[in-house]
């Protein structure tokens, strides 16, 4: 019996996991709920000179009129200059623009509505070195 | 225990008037803030959800006994801050003892009622409250001989706030539980049973998306390493005192429209017994895979436009 009981672990355990894997496999990185995938500047990265635009490439597709992003000096102001939105041509990605910005930490701010009706938001910092 | 009853059912009202009488906006399911909350393996989390166990399992050998069980768990939300679940296991019994005959069968199934009543998003806090009823449908060579009726709190605490002298301990978050369960009817010979659990995890998706992008692909970034504690304390009956105690290491991995977890099962003290167990889940997020299907029935109020637009 028992090695009947170690078998029938053994291959539960196989078949759990073979069934993640494959359904891992099968539908990709992307969440319903839109997550952050990669973005320009990097999460939490250093830059030598001042970026024109900061761009956050989500894995899901967005909903344009509930979604936006917004950039914030060490003061807590806005200093992204627009337009800003989901990308017309690419409803995963999400932009602004900013104007030549001074050596500081700035902090990326988003809101954002998945086409399945979920909300997600986030917040994440960059540092630039250099003048613009 | 007709004055425990009496509370129980109190906090339910309170809990279906106060979810029914607050639209909600859709947060997508597990979420305080920018802080996802994946499902723990052992640990009944805080959050109603749309959500389907297919199968859970675990294995261990006790003192007398190896222990084999699947089970299957259907959660669904009424609102978006409350909502039932029904589970049941499937259970094999291999007695150490060889003139001791096996038992198989279908564990009696449980009823729950799960309330959401607070969410933070800046400090990443969730609270839930769950009732849950236990039944004696199942087959009786391995379930409880008695119904019983269990009150539990739960919490959530995503350490994204720290301060950022200490970036590295942002992903990190604390999970725990405490819940009472009485059996029901003059005739149980139980006791009264203090559940608790803590789970530590660390979020490399958080770390990627809000702290640091240090480039870990998919689905490696998608890994939420953990490690769960259970404490199981009689407080009345024959065994009074006595407190069974495991740690669960492992890890879940969390995706589109699933989250895979597998823990060992690891003893922490005598009454746990010797030996290592294992356990597992496969779990399906419904809300994602079917949308229109599973979605909060009542109080679910349309998406604003985004901040500034």
């Amino acid at each position: 019996m028992f090695d009947k009981v170690r078998r029938l672990t053994v291959r539960s355990l196989l078949l759990v996991l073979g069934t993640g894997v494959t359904l891992i496999a099968s539908t990709g990185p992307a969440w319903p709920h839109a997550f952050p995938d990669h973005s320009d500047p990097r999460v939490g990265s250093e830059v030598q000179s001042a970026p024109k635009m900061v761009r956050i490439w989500f894995d899901g597709r967005l909903e344009p009129l509930f979604s936006a992003i917004h950039v914030m000096n060490q003061q807590g102001q806005r200093v992204d200059t627009g337009p800003s939105g989901v990308d017309p041509g690419d409803a995963t990605l999400l932009t602004t623009e900013v104007p030549p910005l001074p050596p500081g930490v700035y902090t990326v701010v988003w809101d954002v509505v998945a086409v399945d009706g979920h909300r997600t938001e986030g917040r994440f910092d960059f540092t630039i070195k250099g003048g613009p | 225990m007709v004055r425990n009853l009496s509370v129980r059912i109190v906090m339910v009202v309170c809990g279906i008037v106060a979810a029914l009488s607050q639209a909600a906006p859709v947060w997508a399911h597990g979420f305080a803030g920018q802080r996802f909350f994946p499902e723990p393996i052992v640990m009944e989390d805080p959050f109603a959800a749309d959500e389907m166990n297919l199968p859970s399992f675990s294995y261990i050998r006790t003192h007398d006994a190896r222990e084999l069980s699947f089970g299957v768990e259907l959660q669904k939300r009424l609102t978006p801050n409350l909502g039932v679940s029904i589970g049941g296991e499937y259970a094999m019994v291999n007695p150490l003892d060889p003139t001791q005959p096996n038992s198989t069968g279908f564990v009696s199934p449980e009823f729950a009622v799960k309330w959401t009543p607070y969410i933070n998003g800046p400090h990443e806090t969730v609270v839930g409250v769950q009732v849950s009823l236990g039944s004696t449908l199942g087959n009786h060579n391995v379930s409880e001989e008695h119904s019983s009726l269990g009150t539990q709190i739960s919490f959530g605490r995503g350490l994204g706030d720290v301060p950022e002298s200490l970036p590295w301990l942002r992903p990190v978050a604390i999970e725990g539980a405490l819940g009472i369960e009485d059996p029901i009817g003059a005739t149980a010979p139980d006791g009264t049973v203090l559940h608790s659990f803590v789970v530590l995890q660390y979020s490399l998706i958080y770390l990627q998306s809000f702290v640091k992008d240090i480039g870990l692909p998919w689905p490696l970034s998608r890994v939420f390493p953990q490690v769960e504690f259970s404490f199981d304390s009689m407080l009345s009956g024959g065994d009074r005192g006595r407190t069974t105690a495991y740690v669960y290491p492992g890890f879940v991995w969390a995706g589109k429209y699933i989250e895979i977890g597998l823990e060992a099962q690891m003893p922490l003290n005598d009454y746990a017994g010797d030996n290592i167990g294992v356990v597992g889940m496969l779990h399906l997020f419904l809300d994602d895979m079917m949308p229109s299907v599973f979605h909060p029935i009542f109080g679910v109020a349309p998406p604003k436009p985004a901040l500034g637009s």
